[in-house]
């Protein structure tokens, strides 16, 4: 790769994306998280109890 | 997959499968989004003008898309609050319109962001009140403007028009956004895939295209699991004013 007198580009270009991930991901777990928290509390509490054949 | 076996092993099967099936599709773009990234940092060549800080287009181009996507899309949810009579319905798309604009703001962000990391090399400033990242700050600040209000409306009725009111004035400013670089004088290059201006090359096109629908299924896939936490925790929340 050639920088064409934008030295140091490696930390924007690298940073850039390395950030997008960050932030997806930690997205991504949040949601996992809430999602995975609200079904067990969902189980715990029986509102899926009688949902088992359905 | 995200979901511990024992739990999952639990759950009914018509909560079950969806759960299983977007897990399943979020780890899948995941890696297709991983593809993606290395077709645009290692493979392709560097620009003739720019050099290799270019590559930030690729990520830049897809949030500000998808970004652009999910702003339209909780307006059209927004939308079918007002025609909804079924109050379940309406409720429904309420969540959809919520959730739509939890990822517009996500992907605006972003937007902001990676635009910041690209400006600093090429203009030499990390902001600038230029018409078309203006624009894309109001876009953001909208978002956030339309999350506070739900956030301090306690009433759920009040709530959920107010809600999509505010979702469909923040979608007009889409367009603003994408025609600012025309409608005003800009530091900010034209559109990428506007024919006349010839901004790109047929190779840099194919690998922004890649990137483009690897980041928009990688946001359906997060559309989709936080739209069932969303779900989940309202039907938990009823339930438990239920009992």
């Amino acid at each position: 790769m050639s920088d064409y007198g934008n030295s140091a580009w490696q930390w924007f270009v690298y940073g850039s994306y390395v950030f997008v991930a960050c932030v997806v991901v930690v997205f991504a777990i949040y949601a996992l998280k809430v999602r995975n928290s609200s079904l067990k509390s969902l189980l715990q509490e029986g509102f899926l109890e009688n949902k088992e054949d359905q | 997959m995200f979901l511990s076996k024992s739990l999952f092993q639990t759950l009914p099967k018509v909560v079950a499968k969806p759960v299983r099936f977007w897990d399943t599709f979020l780890l899948l773009s995941a890696l297709m989004q991983l593809f993606a990234w290395y077709f645009a940092l290692f493979l392709i060549g560097a620009d003739t003008d720019q050099g290799d800080v270019y590559r930030i287009l690729f990520v830049h181009v897809s949030v500000a898309w998808c970004a652009f996507f999910w702003f339209f899309a909780s307006a059209f949810f927004g939308l079918r609050v007002f025609f909804q009579r079924d109050q379940q319905k309406a409720k429904a798309h309420d969540f959809s319109s919520h959730t739509s604009m939890e990822m517009a703001l996500v992907f605006s962000s972003l937007v902001l962001m990676t635009g910041s990391f690209w400006g600093r090399p090429t203009w030499g400033v990390w902001w600038d009140w230029d018409p078309r990242l203006t624009s894309s700050l109001v876009l953001f600040l909208m978002g956030c403007g339309y999350l506070l209000l739900r956030y301090f409306t306690p009433q759920a009725s009040y709530r959920i028009k107010i809600s999509a009111i505010v979702s469909i004035i923040s979608s007009i400013n889409v367009p603003i956004v994408y025609y600012s670089v025309n409608l005003w004088r800009s530091v900010h290059q034209p559109q990428t895939f506007v024919q006349r201006t010839h901004n790109a090359s047929g190779d840099i096109q194919l690998v922004l295209l890649i990137n483009l629908m690897a980041t928009f299924l990688l946001s359906i896939a997060l559309y989709k699991v936080r739209r069932q936490s969303i779900s989940l925790q309202e039907t938990l929340q009823e339930f438990r004013g239920y009992q």
